[in-house]
């Protein structure tokens, strides 16, 4: 099975998608990535990459068709009916614990389903009360989902559990869209023979993955920092404390994925444009678009060194 | 990983000190009703109404998912039982489980309605039904109820907010400071929690002593006639109906003289408990739904009679930041100073101690103007579209579930043939018979089951609905303006789409015909890339666009994606390019009866002004069977308030 995942090394550019899935394992409790494109621009690749690069580690894929029962686990019937008792048959959001929930195309999620998610990473504990069954697990996941922003828009709610989210399109470099084919052609080509050119790129990742978790332990973000995080999160006029959580954890994961365990200024800056544009609320006709780089320009008036003279 | 994640501390919450103290009260008197919480995502909700039940005393809360079934909501027939001895045996449901205890409700907004219903009557009567051996029985079902909603996702609060005790709604807070320390203390509890808990722990076993304590002297507090007076005073100047508001204020503002040691109610406590029992309630009484022609819209009437009301409202949320930046104007009620209480809390610090003495002085009319509506304003009465006659139970579902979309959340009979099969309700159904069954039969089958005993899965779906704007786009004087006013309502009602499910439409006719400038879509995106431009201009063709409308919408109908479709048509009605040659006018009122008879509900937005008025629109409307109102009663950003009562 492993034989056949596409080696996380060889994805040509999408260097924002690939950094913001990178984070989420260094840092398993980031809060996951939404990652927003048109089709066929490799998400799905990537993800399964990711989890190949970590020994252990699942994709649990949730399908749009999924119900909730089988999301949220339900009564085990053949046990119902050979036994006589009740007993829990689990559903994705068990066998996603600890591992990665991918949700492709998240925006066309049944109501019920996007309930049922939301619950779950509330308290990181799948609560079931239905058909008689009464039981709880554990249920924290990385959860990674997909859409295509032209085919509607995803509840704030849901929107607002996502840590990170990057915009994917294709390549658009010709040189690259080529070396795409070729690497693609390759693989499948001979897979095994593929994943054996990239295996030494691939431990230099999962080492230096490796030691970001080892360095993440000791980051301790000053008072100087927590500060500037609030800060920008009153700038930016997002609601609620998570943005502002969320933007100070990112920042730590990019300094110890850089291999330092100093937060430099432009850690806070990339991991803004990680964590703000989808929190940022959309006005009716404002002409501004809230882009990475509107977000980069708003910052520069709310200078790092000014926040600690205050 | 731990297996049950540690819970952050109550003590160790920063600021939200109204929220703090209204869960508190309940903490302390059970007789509150349930406290709800309002904010936006990430605002703190779950954190405080988990912090709350961790500090009761009583047995681990009752946390109500969104995956509840009403089987296992009220109780009913325990399966197990059934299935190893063969006969009936009933089994509680979490609401009498909850007898005792605590009730969470994380997700209120998301609850199916006649579910969160049911968890409210229980609280509010104290008991529920549920099925017992023979037939229904009424189990007790005594338990503090905390609640969490996001306003922002949707309509009003379903299910009858006034069901709610006390109503708090949080604000993300401005200060920097404090934000800091909320960013610091979240951190520092991720990375250890028990030790962050530790820290906390001496504070946490004097907050629940201070509650075990106030619940003791919890009757002892003296109610004087003046303030049971005033009391009623306040419920019947917010136009609260029924004693629930006035049983609530006494009993809130008993609750806080307690938590402050007060020997006695004062019209400070009242004060305090207004802001948490009126908030929701106002609106409850509500106004006459429809607008008498030519009068002030009642989002006008509002403004002026409340129109302290905003200030109040204001006090209200930022008063949870605790930090006494408390805006100035205030209600100059006689109040003489008000010994000070231990902390700023909320309103506590205007006027708790105040001596009963003054309680005459104390003006209802001020105390109820200072809260201020909170939940739900309906500025115009469109009845809600009759839901068509769909196909499917949930064919929306693009994913290919086919009719299984949606929640199960009740078994039953089935009608016609059988699909979506309730196995766990078709068991319980036939594990009675099993003995009997199998006496006659020497197969040896492991549950045998009949026809008669299968069951169905009901499942609830939200239905979302198809809004199709209809839009003048021909040259009169404002039509720019106009314009602007209908994209912006587009863009705003697209904005909480996703969670309603709504598709959104516009057509605009001008000069020679009528175009589909945005098909039905849900994607704000696609809206404003296409409405980015918009042309005006030319003469009126109004049969074209009324036509152009219905075909639009019929497709919709046709496509059964299970939306209820509802027209909005902007326009002064003054047609003058027909289609035929005929008289245009006609020809709009032939299309508008065919409209009609399809039974599309229809808001007709009169764009008319001047004083001169032919009220052609109004007609239009008439024969639309519509809804009427006139477009300067609904400026700036009520068309979409309008258009939302339409569904």
């Amino acid at each position: 099975m492993n034989g056949e995942v596409f080696p996380f090394a060889a994805i040509v550019g999408q260097e924002r998608m690939k950094k913001g899935l990178l984070l989420n394992l260094v840092n398993r409790s980031l809060g996951g990535v939404l990652i927003r494109g048109e089709k066929g621009t490799a998400k799905s690749t990537a993800v399964r990459a990711l989890a190949d690069l970590m020994p252990g580690l699942r994709v649990v894929n949730l399908p749009v068709s999924a119900t909730e029962d089988r999301v949220v686990g339900t009564l085990d019937i053949g046990h119902a009916i050979r036994e006589g008792e009740k007993k829990f048959s689990p559903g994705l959001l068990a066998a996603a614990h600890g591992h990665i929930l991918y949700v492709d195309e998240i925006n066309l999620l049944d109501d019920a389903i996007v309930d049922a998610l939301l619950d779950a990473a509330a308290m990181g504990v799948n609560t079931v009360e239905r058909e008689g069954i009464s039981h709880s697990h554990p249920s924290r996941f990385v959860l990674i989902g997909t859409m295509n922003p032209e085919e509607g828009d995803l509840r704030p709610q849901l929107l607002d559990r996502f840590a990170l989210s990057v915009e994917v399109g294709g390549e658009t470099d010709a040189a690259d869209r080529m070396e795409v084919i070729r690497r693609r052609l390759a693989f499948e080509a001979d897979p095994a023979a593929f994943r054996a050119k990239y295996e030494r790129e691939q431990a230099v990742l999962r080492t230096r993955i490796a030691r970001a978790q080892e360095l993440l332990k000791l980051i301790e973000p000053s008072d100087r920092l927590l500060a500037w995080t609030a800060a920008v999160g009153i700038k930016l006029g997002v609601d609620g404390h998570r943005a502002d959580i969320t933007l100070m954890k990112t920042a730590m994961t990019i300094a110890a994925f850089e291999g330092r365990t100093d937060i430099l200024p432009e850690d806070m800056v990339e991991a803004a444009m990680l964590v703000m544009p989808h929190r940022m609320r959309r006005r009716p006709f404002e002409e501004e678009v809230f882009d990475a780089e509107a977000i980069r320009k708003r910052l520069e008036d709310l200078p790092f060194e000014a926040v600690h003279a205050s | 990983m731990r297996p049950e994640r540690a819970v952050y501390p109550f003590c160790a919450v920063v600021g939200r000190e109204r929220a703090k103290k209204a869960l508190l009260l309940h903490a302390v008197n059970p007789l509150l009703k349930g406290v709800l919480l309002g904010g936006a995502p990430g605002t703190g909700k779950t954190t405080l109404v988990h912090g709350i039940a961790e500090l009761l005393p009583e047995r681990k809360p009752v946390i109500i998912p969104l995956n509840v079934d009403e089987e296992r909501l009220s109780g009913g027939r325990d399966a197990a039982e059934v299935l190893r001895g063969g006969r009936r045996a009933c089994a509680d449901g979490l609401l009498a489980e909850a007898d005792g205890r605590t009730v969470l409700v994380d997700n209120a907004g998301h609850m199916p309605d006649r579910l969160l219903k049911m968890v409210l009557a229980a609280s509010d009567q104290g008991y529920c039904e549920t099925w017992g051996a023979e037939g229904t029985v009424c189990r007790p079902a005594r338990f503090r109820l905390f609640g969490a909603w996001i306003p922002e996702e949707g309509k009003p609060l379903p299910a009858a907010p006034d069901r709610w005790g006390l109503y708090v709604r949080l604000e993300t807070p401005a200060d920097r400071d404090e934000r800091t320390e909320i960013l610091r203390r979240a951190l520092e509890f991720e990375r250890d929690p028990d030790a962050f808990r530790r820290k906390y722990a001496q504070e946490t076993e004097q907050m629940r002593s201070r509650i075990a304590e106030a619940r003791k002297r919890l009757s002892s507090v003296r109610l004087p006639e003046s303030m049971l007076r005033l009391a009623a005073e306040i419920a019947a100047e917010a136009g609260c109906p029924g004693h629930r508001a006035d049983i609530l204020l006494t009993e809130t503002a008993r609750t806080i003289a307690v938590w402050e040691g007060s020997p006695e109610i004062t019209s400070g406590h009242l004060r305090e408990a207004a802001g948490y029992v009126l908030p929701h309630r106002m609106t409850a009484a509500g106004d006459p739904p429809e607008i008498p022609p030519g009068a002030a819209s009642p989002e006008e009437a509002e403004r002026e009679r409340t129109s302290t009301g905003e200030t109040g409202q204001r006090a209200g949320e930022t008063g949870g930041s605790g930090s006494g930046n408390r805006p100035e104007s205030r209600p100059r009620s006689k109040q003489p100073g008000g010994k000070p209480t231990d902390d700023n809390i909320g309103e506590s610090g205007q006027g708790a101690g105040a001596p009963d003495g003054e309680a005459g002085a104390v003006d209802a009319r001020a105390i109820t103007e200072a809260v201020g509506r909170e939940i739900g304003l309906r500025p115009l009465a469109f009845d809600p579209p009759r839901p068509m006659r769909r196909t499917g139970a949930g064919k929306r579902n693009r994913g290919g579930a086919g009719s299984f979309a949606g929640r199960y959340v009740r078994a039953a009979m089935p009608r016609g043939p059988v699909r979506d099969l309730a196995f766990d309700a078709t068991i319980r159904a036939a594990a009675p018979w099993q003995r009997l069954r199998r006496g006659a039969d020497d197969r040896r089958l492991a549950i045998w089951i009949e026809p008669g005993d299968l069951r169905v899965k009901v499942r609830e779906s939200k239905t979302g609905t198809a809004m199709l704007f209809v839009v003048d786009a021909s040259g009169s004087m404002n039509a720019g303006r106009r314009m602007r006013a209908v994209k912006g309502a587009i863009l705003s009602l697209l904005c909480d789409a996703y969670r309603k499910r709504d598709s959104v439409g516009l057509v605009a006719f001008r000069d020679k015909g009528a175009e589909l400038m945005l098909d039905m879509t849900r994607s704000v995106e696609l809206a404003e890339r296409k409405l980015r431009s918009m042309p005006v201009g030319g003469r009126t063709p109004l049969p074209a666009g009324l036509n152009k409308g219905w075909e639009t919408m019929r497709s919709v109908l046709l496509k059964g994606s299970g939306l209820v479709p509802a027209m909005i048509v902007v326009t002064d009605g003054k047609a003058n390019v027909g289609l035929t040659g005929l008289d245009p006018w006609q020809e709009s009122l032939a299309a508008a009866r065919r409209i009609a008879a399809a039974g599309v509900r229809t808001l007709v937005i009169d764009t008319e002004t001047g004083f001169v008025r032919l009220g052609y629109a109004r007609k239009l409307a008439n024969e639309l069977k519509a809804q009427y109102c006139r477009l300067e009663e609904l400026e700036a950003g009520q068309i979409e308030r309008a258009v939302r009562t339409l569904v």
